[in-house]
């Protein structure tokens, strides 16, 4: 057995340790009300120590709805000695709510009677609220892909499908005018059938267009939007995984770049284009490294990625922002093309140059501004 | 009574649509001779008689575009009147091919009553190839002149092949707005189609 003096919780072992820890710690007494009450805690919550000694947790700090599931696990950590997990909602001093994820633990006298729990947190609310964050952004980026191929795939098909209609309308309009000749004249109520017939069918083409228009041109709003904050998230997505690459990234995001009147799914979109076309380009290098930078320069805002990969084959340079361009057995080649598209809708311009050393930089700017140009979504 | 019955080179790489338009053509008493390509109707194009007809080109095929094979026949001079046929709202195709010399388009699929219209304007041109400039007529340049800032900036946005919503964007406007000028802007003009108002367009010059 241990030897249960060393827990001391007034000595200076344990002061050291529940002060100057980040992590909020509180132990309670059998009863429910507060012993201690650390640093940590009286910064997240807002309470002084000396505020929140002697009462109990449930009166002021667990938010209503919650209550009687703490109070549940506090009695059940009482009676088994084991270490207990849970995550519950505090409300502060400013009656703000944090997430928080505890593990409890019993501390027992020389008797083996429980004289206190040791409940030591982690606030979850922000590490949650970033994760959501990107799940977000992640879905988004997802749709917004599925709507450019939805885009090529709904021009394709509206091309294919009007010339059935057009041989169907063509078909019905012989019969008509045949039947019209024949009647001499005479009101013919079937020719008016078969004019109805053909005006559906114009309905059916026009319909189908109307579609294509509008995957196609996927409404873009632009807003001001922070640019390295843009292109900070869209790393974040495009990189996952790169570590097990053995990718050494830099990010070089330059000072006041400000903001720019973007449409923030799009230029993402085009971020993590780039970005993955550099991981792709490095498979096979013995350095890598993928250097994510910004830039502002007249009026303009830059944002680069340059690689340590393969540089662009030389058979592609001048074709490689049209559609199905690619040297990859996977590709499909349209991520550049859509990543212009969405720059050249932007008033902005895409490049990209082999360097020397090996690899390629590409560089897309647009022109940089605040509060102006939104569009008029109807 | 023309000497020479009416005939009509249809080029449409679609089987389908050169089955229902050449029956539709027959109903309307024209005899039709069918081209899968541009190509095709070149190489063949010395075995042609050439008078009394006119052309249904679809400007959207693969191999030759239709606006090349306008461009050839130009330059050769053959003059065939040619009918342009593009897919739903391709306005931009339609006014090139008007500026390379079309005396018309139509937009897929049509009525009898629009490819009639057009096929009887072609035969009755005398010139039937003229590279369609600035060549307005007294009335039309009023018209033309008679038209508001707003609908002649609307005019411009059809010309260009903007629908009512992407003029309405480039304008700030709402589109509901710009159906409204549009609707004025042909009264005023007097067209009766979105084609023909692009061949007065391009008559005038607009957009050049
Ligand atoms: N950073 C790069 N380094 C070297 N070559 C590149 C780079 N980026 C693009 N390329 C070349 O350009 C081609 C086209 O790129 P693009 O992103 O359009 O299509 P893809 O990556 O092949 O396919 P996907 O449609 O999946 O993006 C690539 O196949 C590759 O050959
Ligand atoms: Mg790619």
């Amino acid at each position: 057995m241990h030897d249960l003096d060393l827990i001391d919780l007034s000595g200076p072992l344990a002061d050291a340790i529940l002060e100057t820890t980040e992590s909020p710690i509180v132990i309670l007494s059998p009863d429910g009300s507060i012993a201690r009450f650390n640093k940590a805690s009286e910064t997240l919550t807002g309470y002084s120590a000396a505020e929140a000694i002697g009462r109990k947790v449930w009166d002021f700090l667990i938010v209503d709805e919650e209550i009687d599931a703490v109070r549940g696990v506090f009695e059940q950590t009482f009676a088994a000695d084991i270490p207990t997990h849970f995550t519950n909602y505090w409300k502060t001093k400013d009656a703000r709510r944090r997430h928080l994820k505890w593990s409890n633990k019993t501390l027992l006298n020389k008797n083996g009677d429980v004289t206190n729990i040791l409940a030591t947190g982690i606030d979850i609310t922000d590490i949650e609220s970033t994760e959501r964050r990107l799940s977000e952004v992640q879905f988004e980026l997802l749709h917004m892909s599925r709507l450019s191929t939805l885009g090529e795939i709904a021009t394709s098909i509206a091309h294919e499908l009007n010339q059935p209609l057009t041989a169907a309308a063509s078909l019905i309009g012989a019969v008509s005018l045949t039947l019209k000749k024949k009647s001499n004249g005479e009101l013919c109520p079937q020719i008016e059938l078969l004019d109805d017939a053909v005006d559906e069918i114009r309905r059916a083409s026009e319909i189908m267009h109307q579609m294509r228009d509008f995957v196609r041109k996927h409404k873009t709003t632009r807003t001001p939007h922070d640019v390295n904050k843009i292109v900070e998230e869209a790393s974040a997505i495009a990189l996952i995984g790169a570590d097990a690459q053995k990718i050494k990234v830099t990010t070089n995001l330059g000072n006041n770049i400000g903001e720019a009147p973007l449409d923030r799914i799009q230029i993402q979109q085009v971020v993590i284009n780039l970005i993955r076309n550099a991981i792709d380009a490095m498979k096979e290098s013995p350095e890598r490294r993928l250097t994510i930078s910004t830039q502002r320069n007249d009026g303009m805002i830059a944002i680069k990625v340059e690689d340590t990969g393969s540089g662009i084959p030389e058979e592609l340079k001048t074709r490689l922002f049209e559609p199905f361009v690619t040297s990859k057995d996977d590709g499909l080649g349209v991520g550049l093309s859509i990543s212009k598209s969405i720059i050249d809708a932007h008033q902005g311009e895409i490049s990209a140059t082999n360097l020397n050393s090996g690899g390629c930089i590409f560089t897309c700017k647009v022109p940089a501004g605040g509060h102006d140009q939104l569009d008029d979504n109807s | 009574m023309t000497t020479h019955k009416s005939t009509v080179f249809l080029i449409d790489d679609d089987v389908a649509v050169q089955h229902g338009v050449t029956a539709l053509l027959t109903a309307a008493d024209h005899s039709v001779a069918v081209f899968n390509s541009a190509e095709d109707f070149l190489s063949k194009l010395t075995t042609l008689d050439t008078v009394n007809t006119a052309m249904l080109l679809d400007v959207c095929m693969p191999g030759i575009q239709g606006l090349e094979l306008q461009e050839q026949l130009y330059n050769d001079g053959v003059e065939i009147p040619v009918i342009v046929m593009t897919g739903h709202g391709d306005v931009p195709m339609a006014v090139r091919a008007m500026q390379n010399g079309a005396v018309d388009f139509l937009e897929k699929p049509f009525t009898v009553e629009e490819v009639v219209t057009a096929l009887d304007r072609a035969f009755g041109l005398s010139r039937p190839i003229v590279k369609l400039t600035r060549s307005a007529s007294p009335e039309l340049t009023e018209n033309y002149e008679s038209l508001s800032p707003r609908e002649n900036e609307v005019l411009r946005g059809i010309v260009d092949g903007g629908t009512s919503k992407e003029i309405a964007r480039t304008l700030d406007v709402s589109p509901r707005t710009i159906e409204v000028h549009r609707h004025n802007v042909m009264s005023k003009m007097n067209a009766k189609s979105i084609a023909e108002l692009v061949r007065m367009a391009v008559a005038l010059g607009v957009g050049d």
